[in-house]
């Protein structure tokens, strides 16, 4: 009777301790379940900004070597090319004056379209060497609308509202130049624009570039739908890209005839 | 009460069986730790067939346990040590632990609990002994978080399940060595204890073939291995 008691009592005991232990098991798989999650959240967080900084610099390469080469052509435009107009502009000059009136008529207008040639040489140069781009965005800009004026295909008229200098980098002033020669390039080559408007505003310490042209413009939902499409025309992702890079926001507004409008803002 | 217990013992086969039978259907999705779990769970049907056999014929499975003891222990420190071999530590621990395992069986077959008594010592030591490669695989599992759910990670349900199961198992047959005398029968609610925790650990093996199938077929990296 004793002994059936104490072994009762023992699986009291048992049924206790049991209880207790199952509790502790599971506190104990409940909190290594919370911790895993911490940790994951925490990798996923590290292996988020590591891919970011991956493209970051991915992106900081492609552009250097995009300047590289940029400056490269400049150089090869005003050495070579630049070199090679100025010898046919002497040989021009330097022809015998005794010639057909004809003959004289072309060669002047031959030497006009040279000289022409040889400025525009110069400031395609110019653009391109990004050393240059020390002048600041605003300057940039102004010469690469002037040239672009002087082509006579598309009329672009800059409104500016913050003339002081830009108080960011020279590194994103190009950056900011680059993104406007993409667009400006995109309104001729790809929308046949006969206008583009230009506005800058500072509004509370946010730089604000809008791009407006009178061009075919393009159903956006559309093309973004098509893989193929950013495939084959990078310069939109390009632009995306870089504003990124410079902690800019990019944003761009299409309808088919109907034009494209392009903002860019960022504090300064 | 018994017949229950019956009833329950053969859906416990039908849940090894089930297993058994996921496990080779997609043999070929299984990392070398799944296919080890799945010898282990055909061992293990084969072992609990013989064990009814027994128990039937001369009343005794206990010598079914006592041959089964050493390939169990061996064949889930062997998963252990497929995922925590590196380092060279565990690699120590995993060889001595197995001698020690070993020598321990053999003492206990001739000296202690012979052959037709339940080998309860063995599957304390058994428990003894794999705590610590659970903790560490846990730890490991904290160290290196992976872009996967938990409820796809192998190594979290293989954890899991032996830690649950082989604390609860130390805790049963510790209370049974404590209580009972050797060689006198199982109380009722030991059986059922054994039962549902035998329930919920081959639930968790099946569970990590499937984590490690799916991470396999999805052409992820997180795999058990």
């Amino acid at each position: 009777m004793e002994a059936g008691k104490e072994l009762d009592t023992d699986i009291v005991i048992f049924v206790v301790l049991g209880i207790v232990f199952f509790l502790l098991l599971s506190s104990f798989v409940v909190y290594i379940i919370i911790l895993y999650r911490t940790r994951r959240k925490m990798f996923m967080e590290n292996e988020k900004q590591l891919k970011v900084n991956f493209e970051k610099s991915l992106l900081q390469s492609q552009i250097e070597i995009r300047e590289e080469l940029l400056k490269y052509v400049a150089m090869e435009i005003h050495d070579n090319l630049g070199i090679a107009a100025s010898v046919i502009k002497m040989n021009l000059i330097t022809m015998p004056e005794d010639l057909p009136d004809n003959a004289m008529l072309k060669i002047n207008d031959s030497k006009e379209q040279l000289q022409k040639m040889i400025g525009d040489m110069k400031a395609l140069s110019i653009t391109l060497k990004s050393e240059k781009l020390s002048l600041g965005f605003f300057d940039g800009l102004q010469q690469v609308i002037e040239r672009v004026n002087n082509i006579g295909l598309l009329k672009i008229d800059l409104t500016n509202d913050y003339p002081d200098e830009l108080p960011i980098d020279p590194q994103k002033q190009t950056f900011l130049l680059r993104i406007s020669q993409e667009i400006i390039n995109n309104a001729m080559k790809h929308a046949n624009a006969r206008n583009l408007d230009i506005h800058i505003t500072n509004v509370h310490n946010i730089l604000m570039i809008r791009y407006n042209d009178n061009g075919i413009g393009f159903d956006k939902d559309r093309f973004f739908a098509n893989a193929d499409n950013l495939e084959k025309h990078h310069g939109l992702k390009n632009m995306s890209e870089r504003c990124k890079l410079i902690g800019a926001y990019f944003e761009i507004e299409s309808t088919l005839n109907k034009g494209t409008k392009i903002i860019i803002k960022m504090h300064i | 009460m018994q017949s229950i217990i019956l009833g329950g013992f053969y859906l416990y086969l039908f849940l090894i069986l089930v297993s058994i039978i996921y496990g080779i259907r997609f043999y070929n999705n299984l990392q070398s730790t799944g296919k080890i779990i799945l010898t282990y769970l055909i061992l293990t049907f084969i072992n609990e067939t013989i064990s009814i056999i027994l128990a039937y014929q001369i009343h005794n499975n206990a010598p079914a346990y006592h041959i089964y003891q050493p390939i169990q222990y061996f064949l889930i420190s062997l998963v252990f040590y497929k995922l925590l071999g590196e380092n060279k530590f565990y690699k120590l621990y995993f060889y001595i632990s197995l001698i020690l395992f070993i020598s321990f069986w053999i003492i206990n077959l001739c000296f202690l609990q012979t052959l037709y008594t339940f080998p309860s010592n063995s599957f304390l030591l058994c428990a003894v002994f794999l705590l610590p490669q659970i903790l560490l695989l846990f730890v490991r599992m904290l160290n290196r978080p992976e872009n996967t759910p938990l409820k796809l990670q192998p190594i979290f349900w293989f954890s899991t399940g032996n830690l649950v199961f082989q604390s609860t198992t130390f805790l049963i047959w510790g209370f049974q060595n404590i209580l009972f005398e050797n060689g006198s029968r199982m109380p009722i609610f030991i059986s059922i204890s054994l039962l549902a925790i035998n329930f919920f650990y081959y639930g968790f093996l099946l569970m990590t073939l499937y984590a490690e199938k799916e991470s396999q077929s999805s052409d992820s990296k997180y795999i058990l291995t």
